[in-house]
């Protein structure tokens, strides 16, 4: 956004026609652009030949073919991004703005009837992006037909978008009434629930305008937003639109449903242009420079000085603090939006955390799922703070006088959630800890703090810094610059230079061992909470990523082959045996025992968690794996009560639900691709991985395995089966052993990805 | 990769004109009767007013001449007014406008090109015939908004045939986006058969080109191999990206790192990703590894650790992998990549010579030691191998070597 917008206008409409009543800034400027897709840069449509012919005036060779490019065709131009030109602008005989161009290669006859010839071109007054003022603005007050509904109009370039409104038939601005015809209003979609809520809230008690505020000559106004449109090739199809409706929604609606609802209120917005159309009359007479008129508008008018520093906000991409009639509004764009133009480098995204479905963009709400890139807000993240500007520190709001008795408790204690976040701290240990819901108040505070770029989302940091982090392959900005400020802020000399460690941190994770930030960079307890201080700093500018563990069960070889034989004798054994027994049937009922549901129900997530609908959801595939642990359960039952015979039956029932397969298939190595929905034969692996291990280990192990998907992070798991970070080392490193060297380690690789290959044990029986 | 390459559909096609008594009107529409001209339509096939927009249709003098796109409630309106000058029209003037209608929501970027040349096409008629404001030859054009609207629906392209100088030729392109800019240090991987492809007619420098893409061979390599100048055989590279036929990877080599990438997770679940695989990276005539043994082997990449140290490690040999196949692989699928290493100098105090040289330093080589270029990107810029750049930059480190260079750090991302 900070990229294509050019100009905001505020236009209306009256008996007299349409007119342009502010604009910001004075004299915007179109990006120039070539008048067709000219051979500039590199010359290559003239053939080699050419070329050395005419090696050494080449660049005369340019102007030439530019200006005279300029003279024939008026039509096509390619567009080059803003930076491209500016550089290149040196070698154009004049750089002016594409309207000049095109319109002075335009036969001159062409303007013999135009009304604004008499016009003063240089006239700033008159003139805005080489139109003038008048006819522009009659081109963005259309008819009252299409007002109250989302406005676009391309010219060559220029994209105005925006929502004008218009007056009622009966003469009077007034909201309109039954929610029908809002919604026949064209409103596209959703969020826009606010335009509605402030005329149902106010349409009640100021249905009609009070006498003295009545409006007399205002027809229709239009808050326009000009934007340079963009290169269509430089994205991919489909982004652009999403594009400028983003920007329609959070500017342009915004300021208007405001605007609208001050004009019906107390008749802002005619008030407003009338001390803006006499001040501007004012300084023609009296020959002032446009830019007094300018400054001077700033002073007087409220919708001047807002439209100002929203132009300010938006180019330097923060959010917009601005004042209209008094009521005081918050505007920003997504702080991704611009990304959404250009062809992405696909490596950057990876250090995205992409909210893997839709629950997880909806935990986030729908104003910030959209260009912000947020990570997934999940109970194992934590909350890191980011300064804001000292006058609208929350605490100073909050402490100060003018907060309200009733209102005194929630300011305490968001205070106390402003205290206590930390990242050190994640969701979870926040709820508990100020006996917070983490849904119904932890999250919202989040979503609040990060949509005011308070704050932002990252994964926890060890108390003792043992944590292991990752760069990322691009910084935001130049390194020298980030090591000149990190010098600033870090002079203490036990604190290296910003590239020395971060070829630390970089080179720390191909180790075995030791690779956690404390042992590679602070190695002292006396410097942690200095260096807290340096893993903040490097957090706030995206220059760390914590690494995680993720974890896969291979079944192996031998393993499957070893399952297969058991499967074998079984069969031949109950082979032998059925013939003279036949008490297993009889028993199945068993398996109805409320014993089992106990066993179901104390599984680790269905009970321990409190279930929200994405986790129910979550462990509703997870089913088959239930099923599976009761129906294991059920075998130890009958191991312990020594009924050989009933196992050996209600196994071979169970194993005729199995897919064995060929044998070619079954007996080389593979992945469980997700051990929490194993297929009956997949289950039957798990378990023999768990043979002759301790029986406490063993239950671990069932308990956890269903995260080693290769896609849960090791704070997943942690949270998720609620067990400490020692208790899954214990757990991976058993079902290490048999293989022992090569495999099990805390094995780093990407920031967000590991593999882990947890073999299977491997010993013959 | 874009992911829509199919054209959005034209509602309608109308043709207008400013006309001496009624002003704006529209002359003729196809299909019929979807542009409403009076104020209440009485059908409710009709899509908008044409009153809501004649404004914009036929606009003022300021606007002739420049694509303009204006919308309804449902409907976007690409057109492109022309007003053409001439003491033999009533007013000195005649304006007119072949418009065509889409939804709101479509993407109209290819037809911007289309709506254009129609514009320029049948002024060029008017000028030279008054194929426009004859009321003879003006029929004509019912025929062919017909043509334009059946013919570009149906099958993109059209050829209509106006009078014995001027058709309207016209082809939709399918749109892709600008693929990045090209860098010396990458290297071209075809991912279609091109040599198959080439044609006589094709630009020269491509055709060299195309010869010496391998998969091993980089930039700036080809345009020395191909004898091209370096600038147009990134250009015919970036061609080449642009119809998504090539693919760019890094330079193999042995003291190259690699990391897993996020996606793997899904990744290495997909049958195209773990049947693939083995058979790829293999070398011909040795048993194939088993996914998880390769999935394993991919892991073990990382930030720090070269990839001869990777082989050394893991008994590379033994299993009849080729490495670069195999790192290659990764990078095709996506779940692989390069980890650059980026040498900064921390102190600028400046070292002179050291013995350890060999050739001489080049002196544009300490200020590239900002942080901001890969040992890749320095490699190709001064046509040196990564051992001889290694020892470059221990001399301007004042590193003791093998690894240690001194004031130069080098940071893996």
């Amino acid at each position: 956004m900070a990229q294509t917008l050019l100009a905001f206008l505020l236009v209306n409409s009256s008996a007299k026609g349409p007119n342009l009543v502010f604009r910001w800034p004075p004299n915007p400027e179109t990006t120039s652009r070539l008048s067709r897709p000219l051979p500039h840069e590199d010359r290559l449509e003239l053939d080699n030949p050419w070329r050395a012919a005419n090696h050494n005036d080449s660049p005369q060779i340019t102007v030439e073919a530019s200006s005279e490019a300029t003279a024939t065709a008026a039509e096509d131009y390619q567009w080059k991004s803003p930076s491209v030109i500016r550089d290149r602008s040196r070698s154009f005989p004049r750089s002016g703005s594409l309207p000049t161009s095109a319109v002075n290669a335009l036969p001159e006859e062409h303007f013999f009837d135009d009304d604004e010839l008499a016009e003063d071109p240089t006239d700033e007054y008159h003139r805005i992006f080489d139109y003038s003022t008048q006819f522009l603005a009659g081109m963005l007050c259309p008819k009252t037909s299409l007002c109250h509904q989302k406005f676009d109009l391309v010219i060559d370039n220029l994209l105005f978008i925006g929502h004008p409104v218009c007056i009622e038939d009966g003469g009077h601005w007034r909201f309109k009434r039954e929610k029908s015809s809002s919604g026949s209003r064209g409103r596209s979609s959703v969020n826009h629930e606010s335009m509605d809520d402030i005329k149902s809230d106010t349409s009640i008690r100021a249905y009609s305008p009070t006498g003295k505020n009545e409006s007399s000559w205002l027809h229709m106004f239009h808050f326009v937003l000009v934007l340079d449109l963009p290169d269509s090739s430089s994205s991919a199809s489909g982004n652009m639109s999403k594009y400028f409706d983003t920007i329609y929604k959070q500017i342009a609606f915004t300021i208007t449903a405001v605007l609208f609802q001050e004009q019906v209120l107390s008749n802002f917005v005619e008030l407003e242009c009338d001390a803006l159309g006499s001040l501007e009359a004012e300084c023609i007479a009296k020959g002032e420079p446009f830019s007094a008129f300018m400054s001077q508008a700033l002073q007087i008018s409220s919708i001047a000085s807002a439209t100002k520093a929203l132009f300010d906000a938006v180019k330097s991409s923060t959010m917009a603090y601005i004042t209209l009639n008094d009521i005081p509004l918050e505007l920003q764009l997504p702080p991704f939006l611009d990304h959404l133009l250009h062809g992405e480098d696909e490596h950057e995204l990876d250090f995205v955390d992409h909210q893997e479905d839709e629950d997880e963009a909806r935990l986030w709400g729908c104003d910030l799922s959209f260009g912000w890139r947020l990570p997934s807000l999940a109970p194992w993240k934590s909350l890191l703070l980011l300064e804001g500007d000292q006058e609208l520190d929350p605490y100073i709001n909050l402490r100060g006088p003018h907060v309200r008795p009733d209102e005194r408790e929630h300011a305490e204690g968001l205070i106390r959630f402003l205290e206590t976040a930390s990242v050190t701290l994640s969701f979870s240990d926040m709820a508990n800890l100020l006996d917070w819901d983490l849904e119904t108040q932890i999250y919202p505070t989040v979503r609040w703090l990060v949509h005011h770029r308070r704050a932002k989302v990252v994964d926890t940091v060890h108390l003792g810094l043992k944590t292991i982090f990752t760069i990322p392959p691009k910084f935001d900005a130049p390194l020298s610059t980030l090591s000149a400020e990190f010098k600033r802020d870090f002079p203490q000399p036990e604190i290296p230079p910003l590239p020395s460690l971060l070829a630390s941190i970089s080179e720390a994770s191909s180790k075995q061992s030791d690779n956690h930030f404390f042992a590679v960079v602070v190695r002292s307890k006396e410097l942690i909470p200095l260096y807290h201080e340096v893993v903040i700093w490097l957090l706030k500018r995206d220059m760390l990523f914590t690494l995680h563990l993720r974890i896969r069960i291979v079944a192996t070889a031998e393993l499957k082959a070893r399952v297969r034989r058991a499967h074998e004798r079984k069969l031949e054994r109950s082979r032998g045996q059925r013939h003279q027994d036949r008490v297993g049937s009889s028993l199945r009922p068993r398996d109805q025992d409320p014993a089992f549901y106990e066993v179901n129900a104390r599984r680790p997530g269905s009970a321990l968690f409190p279930l929200s609908p994405r986790r129910v959801h979550r462990f509703s595939r997870r089913m088959p794996s239930a099923e599976s642990e009761s129906s294991r359960a059920s075998e130890t039952h009958f191991i312990h009560g020594g009924e050989d015979d009933e196992e050996a039956i209600t196994d071979e029932s169970d194993d005729e639900n199995i897919a064995w397969g060929s044998p070619e298939n079954t007996l080389c190595p593979s992945l469980i691709s997700d051990p929490g929905t194993a297929s009956p034969l997949e289950r039957k692996w798990l378990a023999a991985m768990s043979e002759g291990k301790d029986e406490h280990i063993a239950r671990r192990f069932e308990q956890i395995n269903q995260y080693f998907d290769g896609k849960s992070t090791d704070d997943e798991i942690l949270h998720r089966a609620e067990i400490s970070r020692k208790q899954l080392r214990e757990v991976l490193h058993h079902y290490d052993e048999y293989v022992g060297t090569v495999f099990f380690g805390r094995c780093t690789d990407l920031k967000q990805h590991e593999v882990t290959n947890l073999p299977a044990p491997s010993v013959m029986p | 990769m874009p992911s829509e390459t199919f054209l959005p559909r034209i509602h309608s096609v109308f043709y207008a004109i400013f006309d001496v008594k009624q002003g704006p009107k529209i002359v003729y529409q196809v299909p019929e009767g979807q542009v409403s001209s009076s104020p209440h339509p009485s059908s409710n096939r009709v899509l908008f007013n044409f009153n809501d927009i004649s404004k914009y249709v036929i606009p003022s003098n300021p606007l002739c001449g420049r694509l303009v796109i204006c919308a309804t409630r449902n409907h976007h309106i690409i057109g492109f007014p022309v007003s053409i000058l001439g003491s033999e029209y009533k007013r000195n003037y005649f304006r007119f406008n072949l418009c065509f209608v889409f939804e709101r929501a479509a993407d109209l970027s290819c037809y911007k090109p289309i709506v254009r040349k129609v514009g320029r096409v049948l002024a060029a008629c008017e000028e030279e015939s008054k194929f426009l404001s004859s009321s003879q030859s003006s029929l004509a054009m019912h025929a062919i908004l017909e043509q334009l609207y059946e013919d570009l629906n149906s099958y993109s392209e059209t050829s209509i045939p106006i009078d014995k100088f001027n058709s309207i030729e016209l082809k939709i392109f399918p749109f892709y986006p600008n693929p990045p800019p090209v860098k010396d240090w990458q290297v071209p991987l075809a991912l279609i058969n091109l040599k198959s492809r080439v044609e006589d007619n094709w630009d020269l420098t491509v055709r060299k080109v195309c010869e010496h893409i391998n998969g091993i061979n980089h930039v700036r390599r080809i345009a020395q191999l191909a004898d091209c100048d370096l600038q147009l055989t990134r250009q015919a590279v970036a061609h080449l990206l642009y119809y998504q036929v090539i693919m760019t990877v890094d330079i193999f080599q042995y003291s190259n790192m690699y990391t897993l990438r996020k996606n793997v997770q899904w990744l290495a679940d997909e049958p195209h990703v773990k049947d693939e695989c083995g058979p790829y990276v293999t070398k011909p005539g040795k048993p194939v590894p088993d996914w998880p043994k390769l999935l394993f082997l991919y892991s073990r990449l990382k930030p720090g650790k070269t990839v001869f140290e990777w082989m050394q490690g893991h008994d590379i040999h033994e299993l009849g992998i080729d490495v670069r196949r195999f790192t290659s692989f990764g990078v095709i699928k996506g779940f692989l990549r390069r980890v650059h290493r980026y040498p900064p100098l921390v102190y600028s105090r400046r070292r002179t010579s050291s013995p350890l040289i060999l050739n001489p330093l080049p002196p544009e080589l300490t200020p590239m030691l900002n942080g901001e270029h890969h040992t890749d990107e320095l490699s190709t810029h001064f046509e040196v191998g990564w051992p001889l750049l290694q020892q470059w930059l221990t001399a301007i480190g004042g590193g003791k070597g093998n690894g240690d260079f001194g004031e130069v750090v080098m940071i893996y991302r």
